[in-house]
């Protein structure tokens, strides 16, 4: 959620009260202040956007420009305001998302042009490029008391005679989760056998699985003595517990003749973890290799999938830890390391660090995404019974319930998953399957039909881990999980995210005991703002938790059957 | 009878500070928003007991004796306080009360320090049911006792004021309630200088009165509710009454199906379009003092009235909501005609 001053809180939650929506166009010049009303100066200023209207001297208490773009326009210019839809993608289809990789919010808005203005900007300074934030705001609150609810980048603009309509993605201030993780070259190194041959990075475990060798180590030194990468950064020690393995091109296990360095700072291009040997190997090669791969602060092995992520964003790519929201990455490595999820796996080729975290995070039924305030959020979407009411982003109430819908969607479940993992990137095989026969969950095969999913998990090495994941999954999707979609009136919501919790409450949706659903725990799957009709859609995924009562040991309540000690149903909507 | 109309201009009780109930159902403690580096997570916990839900803000402030829990301390203050409530509070894993029953506590996480400095949780304290949901005006918060046997509202007016209405809005009571509205020159309710029983009326009560008192009670005996005592909306204060004509008689009632099928009844909604005919100069004053009293414009915020079109039948009042229309046609001299749209705020919970 984001965060929200208590000023705007209380403005949100007046059904009577109408936000004011301002946009705030950047362009490599200076900004505009747009709204569908004529941003006055009281309002530019709430916004945050400071004028040059006298309130500030020239007598060197301030500097102008610094931290600020200038003002070069404001205008009533907004004449279809649209919808911003952020969700987890995969929502319409199967499993709600999970498995599936994060889908950048997309914004367009259309703009009043009769005057010519943003054809003069187009040309001057360019549209595509530029940035546009949303806030929004109520009467009477300070300007840090606003909340920018969309961040976004003009991908594509249409510019007629009358209108201007800008198409936007959500984005960070700098877009690094687009930019590419390049892998280290042999060519990086003086002497390589083949300059374009890339050098793997290594996370996890890899020795699980299988013991064959599992990605190749390129030459970096042809010369005496001959030194192959086996990963491009340093791995675990072998007196930490790694155990490397190297096999020729045969897969005939090569077990002496070689020394590793799991931290080589070779040819002082920093550490990367070698294989020396004192003989020419190169009738042998290529030479496939298999050890454990990166390695925290502390020199231990990187195990859990969210910890890898969270190094490889921070270590691998250099992406400063400001650039992830702490406290999720926290739960989701809780979350993780509750179900004993444990990741394994090689980069053997560049990829962009928003597709390498769609790729490991989708393994483990996890998502990510840049928040509003441009951090990297990352979720582990099946909820494992860890939810707390203090996570709780607000409630739903029974009137807000009226004209909502109760749908469940055959697309939304699997009652058989068959699995690959352990994947071997020198044959891009994979030494782990399972096609889920065993496991599947016969009472949903007989009211639904067979729904069988496959995937191959990339990241995993272990059975136990594919088995974790599995049951995880049946055990959300082997009956379609209850959506709720709920339009609300007004915009006080605006400050829910996806990912968010919250607690609902129906006078006509019931739970499985056939009580009317109270307190019930639900995942923000998606949430639409419709700004031109000041309506929010929100899209509500069932946990199956809710809110408990704990009644005191006085008495009151005997043990007799008739209540659950601890696990009651808080029946009072909150 | 002519209408009368009570709005925001003319409440009496203007802040929910001036008013005491017997009880309130609890409330809760959610969103808790951390901005911090290190890995330990706060939880904020208790049944908040505060009038109005109220933002939280928990602080690191230092972490020389230690970046772990119980080594690092931290302040705390809420949204109304004039600066910190408390610093240098030793951070635990134990829970830490603050105020109106609100706890905090850390547990441990793994891969780091437990805080850095400036480590921030802000948390809000919900409280659905309270006493200040009495007079937001949405028909769809309550205050809610915790009782039904005997529960009350007192109000404190600071001064003594004359009421001439008051008007409890989507109450839950049932028939056989006892409803009754006291005035006194103190907060002593032993033996009240005056004391009214309010007439049933459902799904709101309204009583018309003329009495001047600082201290008023309203008292409801509910035995036979099957639920606690609820109401949505209370107005205490003053109404404004067309002194000369009154409107064109008519009303429209509709079923608000939201499937717009006939055979579905949704919940009754009243429109009006009200037409007062060669109005006066004050009738038009008022009308536009009511229409002002409920739009502010500069804030974007509108306010609902209540209703009662016939002074002589209090029990059918309504909550209306002004449209978006206020016209004004001279007819002849100082008379003009007004029309006023209104809608129906009907109740949605059941």
């Amino acid at each position: 959620m984001l965060a929200v001053a208590q000023n705007f809180y209380e403005r949100a939650m007046d059904i009577y009260a109408t936000p004011f929506k301002l946009l705030i166009l950047t362009t490599v010049m200076g900004q505009y202040a747009i709204s569908d009303v004529a941003p006055g100066d009281e309002m530019i200023t709430l916004a945050g956007i400071k004028i040059a209207d006298g309130s500030y001297l020239a007598d060197g208490s301030a500097t102008a420009g610094a931290g600020t773009m200038p003002l070069l326009g404001a205008g009533d210019w907004v004449i279809k305001w649209g919808t911003i839809s952020e969700q987890f993608a995969g929502l319409s289809g199967v499993l709600l998302g999970s498995v599936r990789r994060d889908r950048l919010t997309e914004y367009s808005v259309t703009l009043d042009n009769h005057e010519g203005l943003f054809s003069r900007i187009k040309a001057e300074q360019r549209l595509v490029g530029s940035t546009l934030e949303l806030r929004l705001g109520y009467g009477g609150l300070a300007g840090h008391e606003w909340i920018t609810r969309f961040t976004g980048r003009v991908y594509k603009a249409k510019v007629s005679r009358t209108d201007c309509v800008l198409y936007l993605r959500s984005s960070g201030a700098d877009d690094w989760v687009d930019e590419l993780y390049a892998l280290r070259r042999a060519g990086d190194y003086a002497n390589p056998r083949d300059e374009g041959a890339l050098i793997p990075a290594v996370l996890g475990d890899m020795t699980q699985g299988s013991v064959k060798g599992q990605w190749v180590a390129p030459c970096i030194d042809t010369t005496d003595p001959y030194v192959y990468a086996v990963a491009g950064h340093a791995v675990l020690s072998e007196g930490s517990g790694n155990s490397v393995s190297v096999y020729d091109k045969d897969g005939a296990a090569i077990s002496s003749g070689w020394t590793f360095n799991e931290a080589d700072n070779y040819e002082g291009r920093g550490a990367i973890a070698t294989l020396t040997f004192a003989a020419d190997q190169e009738a042998k090669e290529p030479l496939t290799v298999c050890c454990k791969g990166a390695v925290d602060a502390g020199a231990s092995l990187i195990t859990n999938p969210i910890s890898q992520a969270n190094h490889f964003i921070t270590t691998l790519c250099g992406q400063g830890e400001d650039t992830i929201h702490t406290p999720s990455l926290q739960q989701a490595i809780a979350a993780c390391s509750a179900a004993s999820y444990e990741a394994a796996g090689i980069i053997d080729a560049d990829i962009s660090r928003g597709e390498f975290l769609s790729s490991l995070l989708s393994d483990f039924i996890g998502s990510w995404w840049n928040d509003a305030d441009n951090l990297l959020r990352v979720s582990i979407d099946i909820d494992g019974g860890g939810w707390l009411e203090d996570q709780t982003a607000g409630s739903i109430q029974a009137y807000q319930c009226h004209d909502a819908s109760d749908d469940e969607d055959e697309a939304n479940l699997t009652n058989q998953v068959a699995l690959s993992w352990a994947r071997n990137a020198a044959t891009n095989e994979y030494h782990g399957s399972d096609d889920g026969v065993d496991s599947r969950r016969t009472s949903s095969i007989r009211l639904y039909g067979l729904k069988p999913l496959e995937l191959q998990l990339n990241w995993v090495r272990s059975s136990a881990v594919a088995t974790a994941i599995r049951v995880a999954l049946l055990d959300a999707y082997a009956h379609p999980p209850r959506v709720i979609t709920v339009p609300l009136d007004g915009l006080g919501m605006a400050y829910v995210e996806r990912g968010d919790h919250l607690l609902l409450s129906s006078d006509w949706i019931y739970d499985e005991t056939g009580q009317n659903l109270t307190n019930q725990v639900m995942r923000v799957q998606a949430i639409a703002l419709d700004l031109a009709q000041d309506m929010t859609t929100l899209t509500l995924k069932d946990t199956g938790f809710y809110r408990t009562i704990a009644y005191l040991a006085d008495g009151t309540h005997t043990a007799d059957g008739s209540i659950i000690a601890g696990g009651e149903r808080d029946m009072t909507p909150r | 009878m002519p209408s009368r109309w009570m709005h925001q201009g003319l409440q009496l009780v203007l802040s929910a500070a001036m008013i005491a109930v017997s009880s309130a159902v609890a409330g809760w403690v959610a969103m808790v928003r951390p901005v911090a580096e290190g890995v330990a997570t706060m939880h904020a916990g208790g049944e908040f007991s505060g009038d109005t839900d109220l933002l939280y803000t928990v602080e690191v402030d230092s972490v020389a004796g230690g970046y772990g829990i119980g080594e690092a301390t931290f302040r705390w203050k809420t949204a109304d306080s004039a600066g910190w409530e408390a610093t240098g509070v030793p951070t635990s894993t134990v829970a830490i009360t603050l105020n109106n029953a609100v706890t905090v506590q850390w547990s441990a996480g793994a891969g780091g320090d437990q805080f850095a400095a400036g480590d921030q949780w802000t948390f809000m304290g919900k409280r659905r049911y309270s006493k200040a949901r009495l007079l937001d005006m949405n028909p769809n918060s309550n205050w809610q006792a915790t009782g039904k046997d005997d529960e009350t509202i007192t109000i404190d007016l600071g001064a003594d004021q004359t009421p001439t209405c008051l008007w409890l809005g989507d109450h839950n009571c049932t028939p056989g309630a006892t409803i009754t509205l006291m005035g006194n020159d103190s907060d002593d309710w032993g033996a009240p200088a005056y004391s009214q029983a309010v007439d049933y009326s459902a799904p709101h009560c309204c009583l018309f009165l003329n009495e001047t008192y600082r201290y008023w009670r309203v008292r409801i005996q509910d035995s036979g509710n099957n639920a606690n005592v609820l109401v949505a909306n209370l107005f205490l204060g003053t109404y404004f009454q067309p002194v000369d004509r009154d409107y064109a008689l008519g009303w429209q009632k509709t079923s608000a199906s939201p499937t717009k099928r006939l055979h579905v009844l949704g919940p009754e909604v009243i429109t009006w379009k009200l037409n007062f005919v060669a109005a006066s100069p004050a009738d038009q004053a008022g009308l536009k003092a009511m229409w002002d009293a409920v739009h502010d414009w500069p804030n974007r915020r509108i306010r609902p009235v209540v209703a009662c079109p016939n002074s002589s039948d209090p029990t059918e009042t309504a909550l209306m909501l002004p449209g978006n229309k206020f016209s004004r046609k001279q007819e002849f001299g100082d008379k003009f005609s007004l029309q006023l749209d209104l809608t129906e705020l009907p109740r949605k919970q059941t």
